[in-house]
């Protein structure tokens, strides 16, 4: 099956591979996987103390969609709060990398990862706002919320 | 020879077994054999076109159930069909994850040093936990009749089956380069 220029382009140069350190509070881990085909993937966030998403790494192991899936997620997830890439939708990752139906499922799965990126965050500022309230920027609240 | 939809039986009540999750092979092979020699197409080839379409279904179906049976994953996935249920991969532990991104990690890395000797551990290894979760699942379907768990440890059946698939490619790689 022929993929499609844009996968091809994100599969050969995958942007934002790499990981962070997922000790860290402002970091979110989010660990998903497809049984059917084996993929595993990846995605982290860095949120900044104003609530955006400063930075985002990833790591794929499964075919080229899925690479590119990922890839493409750290690109559009940068720059916007937790609720704008909470409405990140997988049809418009297939859409953009214009995957075929039988690759659909590797959007879902990059949805959600971002998804479970969040997720860990925000768990993380309700564990430690428990013991540090003081220390705990005003946004958590309102993105736990 | 009957039509298939009007039996309705599955596959284990199509080879005479109980449907388990533990299976005696030689009893299904043997089952599976005596029904090939039946409906062979072959033997049909004087029949009427009615008779040797319906010997064609039969070798599919009987083709299809023994490859299903056969194979112990394939065979506890029915098993879960069978009984209606199934499992969300969010449902995936998050360690089990992890431990198969850092074995995904292992394997580029032995594939890139060309490393004959990680391979095979990394195949033991994997060959290892596919035993293990074929004793529970034996357990889990056969004793506990707990499918829920069942369908969990089959999802993660399926990531190791593919991990031992992509480990075997590696290996016939690297000797096929060697020769």
């Amino acid at each position: 099956m022929a993929y499609s220029d844009k996968v091809l382009d994100h599969y050969e140069n995958p942007r934002n591979v790499g990981s962070m350190d997922a000790e860290d509070s402002d970091v979110g881990t989010g660990m998903v996987g497809a049984p059917a085909c084996g993929d595993v993937m990846r995605l982290q966030i860095k949120v900044s103390s104003d609530g955006l998403i400063e930075d985002a790494r990833f790591k794929t192991y499964g075919c080229g969609s899925a690479i590119a899936s990922s890839s493409l997620v750290t690109e559009w997830v940068k720059g916007k709060t937790l609720a704008q890439a909470m409405e990140i939708k997988n049809s418009q990752i297939a859409e953009e990398l214009a995957l075929p139906p039988v690759k659909v499922h590797c959007s879902v799965l990059a949805e959600d990862a971002i998804r479970a990126a969040i997720a860990d965050y925000q768990s993380k500022q309700t564990t430690s706002a428990e013991g540090y309230t003081a220390c705990e920027p005003p946004h958590v609240s309102k993105a736990t919320a | 020879m009957s039509e298939i939809s009007a039996s309705g039986q599955n596959y284990f009540e199509l080879f005479g077994l109980t449907p388990m999750f533990a299976l005696d092979r030689q009893r299904l092979e043997q089952h599976y054999r005596d029904m090939q020699q039946r409906i062979h197409p072959d033997r049909h080839a004087q029949s009427s076109d009615n008779e040797r379409r319906l010997a064609a279904q039969w070798t599919s179906l009987a083709n299809e159930g023994f490859q299903t049976l056969k194979h112990p994953l394939r065979r506890a996935q029915y098993l879960l069909q069978l009984q209606q249920i199934s499992a969300s991969p969010a449902a995936l532990p998050g360690s089990f994850l992890l431990e198969q991104m850092e074995w995904r990690e292992s394997l580029a890395n032995a594939k890139t040093r060309r490393d004959e000797h990680a391979l095979n551990q990394l195949h033991f290894t994997v060959q290892q936990q596919l035993a293990t979760l074929e004793q529970q699942l034996s357990d889990l379907f056969d004793k506990q009749a707990d499918y829920t768990r069942a369908a969990g440890l089959v999802m993660q059946g399926q990531f190791l089956e593919k991990l031992a698939n992509e480990i075997n490619t590696a290996i016939d790689e690297l000797l096929d380069a060697a020769s």
